[in-house]
């Protein structure tokens, strides 16, 4: 017998094996759509919530006296027909419509405000204590009149885009965080209901039914309206989320319950408990690393499930209100007749919701396809 | 339950001092349980009063039908099921302070001293796909009992190449995944997993049952050249004759959860005291194409343990069964040396071996 030894640079070599997670990258690969979903995802993640202030060309709530201002055009063939290869915006010229008394505003010619890249703007404080003052993209000028809306004004005055962006952050992160601890909530929960089985299994199963039975809307009501009214809008931020997976973990924890049943009975289990394994290694080592691809599945089909839960609360008053701002809370300030009538661009949050929704089912898909890289092979 | 199922039979195999494990009297009982409440009906008698011994160094066979209970009272030594009633004595050299054995009933361990014997038994099991947990790597799977145990050092890696090596793999298996190989090679890995804490008892739950003929070959004679080199005493689950026979010092061959009789191999082959035994040696086929068999072919079904006949529980279906044979159970007893049986009538009948 060849005494063995292996270098480094020689496992390294001799690594040709594939794991399972390589093997699942691999055919997610292959899954055009569930790529594109993916990459709109870490987009839309990496650029609201980490680089929100950077993204955005406005303060959340700088406002101007451009109140209600519709979306402006960016051009680059002004009304003289001349082409420039710098993109520059006209300046809002404030009209009153007669015939419905409204205050309005309209594209003055004459004014032209340069569009450009990293410009100086609002300062803020990235991640709370990184001081900057670089946009992405603004007007450069120093007109305190100049003013670029994206996508129109909001009754205050501020850049509705930028609302957008910000709005973005608390969404998407309730979404992940909130799915987060559900994740851990119903893999915990269910591991443990369905590795002991007997009266903890009967009293976690009988937990679950007992929430999935209650009507899901009056119970969201019921706690939301628990949180004191005098806590600051973060913790009620959080406590929402807090909400969220507490009502949303019985699902989860009954699919991760049937999946360690079956997993409980296989050799390898009774291997590690011969061997002396304790009832913690055993879950977490073997059991539930079996369950992962069922529940990252489960978990990212259901993400949309939880955005769309903090937009809906928020839109009926219920989850977050101002000054924290969500995608809910500004299709809360867009939900008045007047609004659809004479400022539609506050809908404008709905293709964002729309868009994260069905990249999160794009993504989720793929994944479900590609976690089970050993079938179809 | 009763009383008299409770009641262990003590009196059968006394045995020198000479053994590694000696196991009396072993009892697992399921529970039937039925309706809303959880009302324990019945008992399934899985294994039911068992008795055998097993030497340092040598390899006792345990053989019967499916259903028998061969591999409940596997797992019940190491206490993956509780057994219901019995003595499993064990000698341990972990926990004695000085070094040599202490003779230890696995039954009275605490939890804290039975994880300790643990690296003295390990398992084999039969299925090679279910055995490896597929998320983890070879290298991973085969240190487990290392790492459980605070047994894994910077030296270990090493120790499990030259044991992958030892059972027939390549040191590069060690970063690839069970579903790289073949049954007969994942087989060898769970081979190697056992022996990761140098045991002095490995129990093997039929390890080449789940292999095609070629790779049984193999890897019995794997496991016969690890018994060699290691000084390991096997405790050898199947109900392959030819198997149980190429590899066992000494056979037992349950039926119905109790130890109908138990010899060693040849003895037991050549010269079966247990009508149940002659009719199983009936049916081994030989390599001879002008033999003509005489199979026994037995009536009846296999009895059901949780409803035994009364008696012997061979008697229905038992060509020589008397009146005594239906009345009393018959007691596991020494008739000739190292040569135990449970019949009323081994005394008296002529018994055709293989």
């Amino acid at each position: 017998m060849a005494t063995a030894t292996l270098s480094p640079a020689d496992k390294k070599a001799k690594q040709v094996s594939q794991s399972y997670w390589s093997l699942v990258w691999w055919k997610f690969k292959k899954n055009r759509i569930a790529v594109i979903g993916g990459i709109i995802l870490l987009t839309m993640y990496v650029l609201i919530c980490l680089f929100a202030e950077f993204v955005a060309p406005y303060d959340l709530e700088r406002r101007s006296s451009y109140t209600e201002a519709p979306p402006i055009t960016i051009r680059f063939i002004d009304d003289q027909g001349k082409f420039s290869i710098q993109p520059f915006v006209y300046q809002y010229e404030r009209k009153v419509d007669q015939a419905i008394r409204r205050r309005t505003f309209v594209e003055n010619p004459a004014v032209k405000y340069p569009v450009s890249l990293f410009v100086k703007g609002d300062s803020y404080k990235l991640w709370g204590f990184i001081p900057g003052d670089i946009h992405l993209f603004g007007l450069k000028t120093d007109d305190p009149k100049a003013a670029m809306f994206l996508m129109g004004s909001d009754s205050a005055g501020r850049d509705y885009f930028s609302r957008i962006i910000y709005g973005g952050r608390l969404s998407l992160l309730i979404g992940l965080i909130g799915q987060i601890l559900t994740l851990v909530l119903g893999s915990v929960l269910g591991a443990i209901s369905g590795y002991y089985g007997g009266a903890v299994d009967m009293f976690v199963q009988r937990f679950t039914e007992f929430l999935a039975a209650f009507p899901d809307i009056p119970l969201f009501m019921a706690l939301a309206a628990a949180i004191p009214q005098y806590f600051s809008p973060i913790i009620v931020y959080f406590m929402l989320t807090l909400i969220l997976a507490l009502v949303r973990w019985g699902g989860l924890a009954r699919q991760v319950r049937g999946l360690i049943l079956s997993l409980r009975e296989r050799e390898y289990v009774l291997a590690a408990k011969s061997a002396g394994a304790s009832d913690s290694r055993i879950m977490f080592r073997h059991l539930l690393p079996g369950t992962m691809s069922h529940v990252i599945v489960i978990a990212t089909l259901s993400i949309p499930g939880m955005i769309l839960a903090e937009t809906s609360l928020s839109w009926l008053g219920l989850g977050l209100r101002p000054p924290l701002t969500s995608w809910g809370v500004l299709l809360q300030e867009a939900a008045t007749v007047y609004a659809i009538r004479f400022a539609p661009w506050l809908l404008w949050t709905v293709p964002f919701i729309i868009l994260v929704i069905l990249a999160f089912n794009m993504l989720g898909d793929g994944l479900r396809d590609a976690l089970d890289p050993y079938g179809g092979r | 339950m009763t009383e008299a199922a409770m009641a262990t039979n003590m009196k059968t195999p006394s045995a020198d001092d000479n053994y590694v494990l000696r196991v009396r009297g072993l009892k697992k009982f399921f529970p039937i349980q039925k309706g809303l409440l959880r009302r324990t009906v019945g008992y399934v008698r899985a294994v039911d009063d068992v008795s055998f011994y097993v030497r340092d160094g040598e390899t006792l066979g345990l053989v019967g039908e499916s259903g028998c209970g061969k591999t409940t009272a596997g797992r019940s030594i190491l206490r993956l099921y509780e057994p219901t009633a019995g003595e499993i004595m064990f000698k341990s050299r972990v926990l004695s302070q000085d070094g040599t054995s202490k003779t230890v009933n696995l039954m009275d361990l605490k939890p804290t001293e039975m994880k300790l014997v643990r690296q003295e038994i390990s398992m084999v099991f039969q299925d090679p796909v279910n055995s490896l947990n597929p998320r983890m790597t070879v290298g991973d799977i085969v240190a487990e009992p290392m790492v459980i145990h605070g047994k894994y050092g910077p030296d270990s890696e090493q120790v499990i190449i030259s044991l992958l090596e030892r059972v027939g793999l390549r040191p590069d298996h060690l970063r690839r995944y069970p579903h790289e190989f073949s049954g007969g090679q994942r087989q060898r890995i769970g081979i190697a997993r056992a022996l990761s804490l140098n045991p002095r008892l490995v129990i093997c739950d039929e390890p080449v049952s789940a292999l095609d003929v070629s790779i049984q070959a193999q890897t019995l004679n794997l496991l016969e050249d690890l018994q060699a080199d290691l000084n390991l005493a096997y405790v050898f689950v199947a109900h392959d004759l030819s198997v149980v026979q190429h590899i066992s010092d000494r056979v037992a061959v349950m039926y119905v959860g109790k130890v109908a009789e138990m010899a060693l191999s040849d003895e037991l082959y050549n010269h079966p005291l247990h009508p149940y035994t002659e009719a199983l040696m009936s049916s081994v086929p030989k390599p001879d194409p002008k033999y003509q068999s005489e199979r026994i072919v037995m009536q009846g079904e296999v009895a059901d343990p949780s409803n035994p006949p009364k008696g012997c529980y061979f008697n229905p279906r038992c060509r020589y069964a008397v009146d005594v044979c239906r009345e009393k159970t018959p007691e596991f007893r020494e008739l000739r040396p190292d040569h135990f049986v449970a019949c009323h009538r081994a005394e008296e009948l002529k018994l055709r071996g293989v």
